[in-house]
C-alpha cells in the first residue's frame, strides 16, 4: 500500500493534477465555512474596483467580491460534475454491464440507443431540456448526466466484453454462477480502474459543460454563483475590466487541466505493465 | 445399470465465417458411476466442445443437439437456472490453463469456499473450513496460510491444484478434467494425474479425462475414445484398444508418440527414422463430406472410404472401430 503511494508521488502528472484539483476542492471546501464577503453582497460604490488587500480579485459590475464568488463558484461546478457523473456512470455502467452479460439483441438494443443519445451534442440536449423544463442547475445535471451515459455504456461494455472471454469466467460458469453473480464478482472489480479513469476525464468535461450552459444562461441561475455565469456576466466589460473574465476562465481551466493531469496519472498507475516499467 | 450419463447422438455446431462448422457430429456414449473415460484426439477433433456441450458452456452461438442424459435429467433441454445448480455441485470441470482460470482480483481461499456457500448454503467460515480441508487434500502444503493467496503468487502446479479443489468442493458425481495436465512441466504434470487418479478412486465420482496424450489416458483410464473432425472413430477398453488398434488414424497417433529413450542411431548402427507423423492437416469442419473424414490422410484408403460412411466395426463385444479397412490397419506392423 505505501509502495503505492510512493508511485502515485513519483508521478508527475498525478501529483500536478492532484495538486491543482485539490487546489479547487479545497476552495470549494472553505468557502461553505468562509468566504471574505458574501458571494451575492452587492456594494455599488465599490464596483469594478482592481485587485486589492480589501478585494484580492476585485469586485464586479455589481460590486460583489470576485474571489467570494470564485470559491463559491468552485462549489455548484463540483456539485454538478459530480451529481452528472455519477447519473451516468450508474446508468452506464449497469447498461454496458447488462449488455455484455446478455449479448445477442439486448447488446444490440443497448449499444444502439448509445450512438443515438451520443450523436446529440451536451448542449444541444441541454437547450432542450432547458426549454420543456426551464433553465436551472437541476436540469443540467440531466442534461450532462444524458450526455454521459452513453460515454460509460460503450467504455464498459467493450471492458466487460474482454472480461467475459477470459478462461476464468468459463471457470466460474463451470462452478455454477449465474450471469448476475459474474458480473458482480469477476467482471465488475476487473474494470473498476477503466471506469474510474474514465469517471475523472468526464468529470472535467462535465465542469466544461456546466459552465457552459451557464454562460449560456441554461444552467445555475443567479444569484447562485457559478463560474459559467461570471464569466457571461463579464461579457459586455471585457476592455474595461478584463480581469473579471480572465479569473473564472483561469478557474475552469485550472479545475479541467487538473482532473485530465489526474485521469491520465490514474490510467498510468492502475495499468501493471505501465506502473512496473516507471 | 442404468449409466450415470448416457450421451446420445450429440451435435455441436459453431459459428463461423464460413457458415455454421458440425464440430462434434453423432458422438454417443455412457458413463458408468465412478468410471473413467478417456477422449483422445488431436486439436480440433470436438473433443473440447464435447466437454463444454455436457456442461452447458458452449461458445456464443454454439448449438447442441441430441441428448445428454446425467441421471434422468436431459442436460441440453434444462433451462439455464438449473444448469447453474448442476455445475460445480454435481457436475465440475477442469481446465487447461491453470494460470488463466483463477481470477487474479480473489483470494484463492475465497475463490474455493464460492461454491460450497452457492450450492450448500455454509457460512462464510465454515466455507472457510472446508477449502482447508480441501487444500490439504489436494496436497498444498500450509493450507491455512495458503487460502489467503493470490493466484499470482502460485506456482502453474499449484494453481492447477487450487483448481481442482474448487472442482471438487461439492463432491460432484462427474468431474471433467479438459486437458488437465497440457500447461504444466512433464514433471508436475504426473503428480497432478497421480492426484485425479487418487481423488477419482478415493470418492467414487465419474471422470472424463480429456487429452491428446495417449500415456495419459492410457495411465489413467478404463475405457477410451478415439476422436477425429468431430467422430468417435474407436472405441474400448483401455486394453483391448492399445493392445490392438484397429482404426488407421488412431494408429497413426500411436505411432507419433516420441519414445524415450531416443538415440540417433539404432542398435545395428542404422540412423533411427525420424518421429513417424500423420500427413496432412484436420481437413476444415464445413467442408467434411459424408464419408470418412480421414479418408484424404490414410494411406490404407480405397475408393469407397470417400464415397460410404464406414460402419461401426466390433473387434470385441465393446471395442469398436469406424473403419472399412480394420483388417488391414490391426495387420500393419506397429
Amino acid at each position: 500500500m505505501s509502495e503505492r503511494i510512493g508511485q502515485a508521488v513519483r508521478h508527475r502528472s498525478f501529483l500536478a493534477g492532484g495538486l491543482l484539483f485539490g487546489g479547487v476542492l479545497t476552495m470549494a471546501a472553505l468557502s461553505l465555512v468562509w468566504t471574505p464577503y458574501a458571494p451575492t453582497a452587492i456594494d455599488v460604490r465599490h464596483r469594478l474596483a482592481a485587485p486589492s488587500a480589501a478585494h484580492w480579485l476585485g469586485t464586479d459590475p455589481f460590486g460583489r467580491d470576485v474571489f467570494s464568488q470564485l470559491i463559491a463558484g468552485a462549489q455548484n461546478s463540483i456539485t454538478v460534475g459530480l451529481l452528472a457523473v455519477g447519473i451516468g456512470l450508474a446508468i452506464g455502467s449497469a447498461l454496458g454491464l447488462l449488455a455484455a452479460a446478455r449479448r445477442g439483441w439486448i447488446e444490440e438494443l443497448v449499444m444502439r440507443a448509445a450512438d443515438f443519445t451520443y450523436a446529440f451534442p451536451a448542449v444541444l440536449s441541454a437547450i432542450m431540456f432547458a426549454a420543456i423544463l426551464g433553465p436551472n442547475a437541476v436540469n443540467s445535471v440531466i442534461a450532462i448526466a444524458i450526455f454521459n451515459i452513453p460515454v460509460f455504456a460503450r467504455i464498459v461494455r467493450a471492458s466487460a466484453n474482454a472480461i467475459w472471454s477470459r478462461d476464468y469466467i468459463l471457470a466460474a460458469r463451470s462452478a455454477g454462477k449465474g450471469g448476475l453473480r459474474i458480473t458482480i464478482e469477476h467482471v465488475l472489480p476487473n474494470i473498476l480502474a477503466i471506469i474510474l479513469v474514465q469517471a475523472t476525464v468526464q468529470f472535467a468535461l462535465a465542469i466544461l459543460a456546466e459552465a457552459a450552459l451557464s454562460y449560456l444562461g441554461l444552467g445555475t441561475q443567479p444569484p447562485t454563483p457559478s463560474w459559467g455565469r461570471m464569466l457571461n456576466d463579464a461579457q459586455s466589460y471585457v476592455f474595461r475590466a478584463p480581469l473579471l473574465t480572465i479569473f473564472p476562465g483561469c478557474a475552469i481551466a485550472i479545475a479541467v487541466l487538473g482532473l485530465n493531469l489526474l485521469g491520465d496519472g490514474l490510467r498510468d498507475l492502475t495499468d501493471p505493465r505501465l506502473t512496473r516499467r516507471r | 445399470m442404468t449409466p450415470l450419463l448416457s450421451v446420445k447422438d450429440l451435435h455441436v455446431s459453431l459459428p463461423t465465417a464460413h457458415g455454421p462448422a458440425e464440430a462434434v457430429r453423432g458422438v454417443s456414449f455412457d458413463l458408468q458411476k465412478g468410471e473413467t473415460l478417456g477422449i483422445v484426439g488431436e486439436s480440433g477433433c470436438g473433443k473440447s466442445m464435447t466437454a463444454l456441450a455436457l456442461m452447458g458452456l458452449l461458445p456464443e452461438g454454439g448449438r447442441a443437439g441430441g441428448h445428454v442424459v446425467f441421471q434422468g435429467e436431459d442436460l441440453l433441454a434444462a433451462d439455464e437456472a438449473k444448469l447453474c445448480d448442476l455445475r460445480g455441485n454435481r457436475l465440475a470441470m477442469i481446465f487447461q490453463e491453470p494460470m488463466t482460470s483463477l481470477n487474479p482480483l480473489h483470494r484463492i481461499g475465497d475463490q474455493i469456499a464460492e461454491p460450497l456457500r452457492l450450492h450448500r448454503g455454509l457460512s462464510r467460515r465454515q466455507a472457510r473450513e472446508q477449502a482447508v480441508a480441501l487444500l490439504d487434500r489436494v496436497g498444498i502444503a500450509h493450507p491455512r496460510e495458503r487460502l489467503d493467496a493470490y493466484p499470482h503468487q502460485l506456482s502453474g502446479g499449484q494453481r492447477q491444484r487450487v483448481m481442482i479443489a474448487m472442482a471438487l468442493s461439492c463432491d460432484p458425481e462427474l468431474l471433467i478434467a479438459d486437458e488437465p495436465t497440457t500447461a504444466l512441466d512433464v514433471t508436475i504434470q504426473g503428480q497432478i494425474l497421480d492426484l485425479i487418479h487418487d481423488l477419482v478412486e478415493s470418492s467414487g465420482m465419474a471422470l472424463i479425462l480429456i487429452s491428446h496424450d495417449l500415456g495419459v489416458v492410457a495411465e489413467t483410464a478404463q475405457r477410451v475414445m478415439v476422436m477425429y473432425a468431430g467422430r468417435i472413430v474407436e472405441a474400448g477398453p483401455v486394453r483391448e484398444v492399445f493392445a490392438d488398434l484397429a482404426h488407421p488414424y488412431a494408429r497413426g497417433l500411436f505411432a507419433a508418440i516420441p519414445g524415450l529413450p531416443r538415440a540417433a542411431k539404432d542398435a545395428t548402427g542404422y540412423p533411427r527414422p525420424p518421429l513417424p507423423t500423420i500427413p496432412g492437416v484436420v481437413p476444415e469442419l464445413h467442408a467434411l463430406g459424408p464419408a470418412c473424414a480421414f479418408a484424404d490422410r490414410c494411406g490404407l484408403s480405397e475408393p469407397r472410404c470417400r464415397t460410404d460412411m464406414p460402419p461401426d466395426v466390433f473387434l470385441s463385444p465393446r471395442h469398436w472401430a469406424k473403419c472399412w479397412r480394420t483388417d488391414a490397419a490391426r495387420s500393419l506392423l506397429p
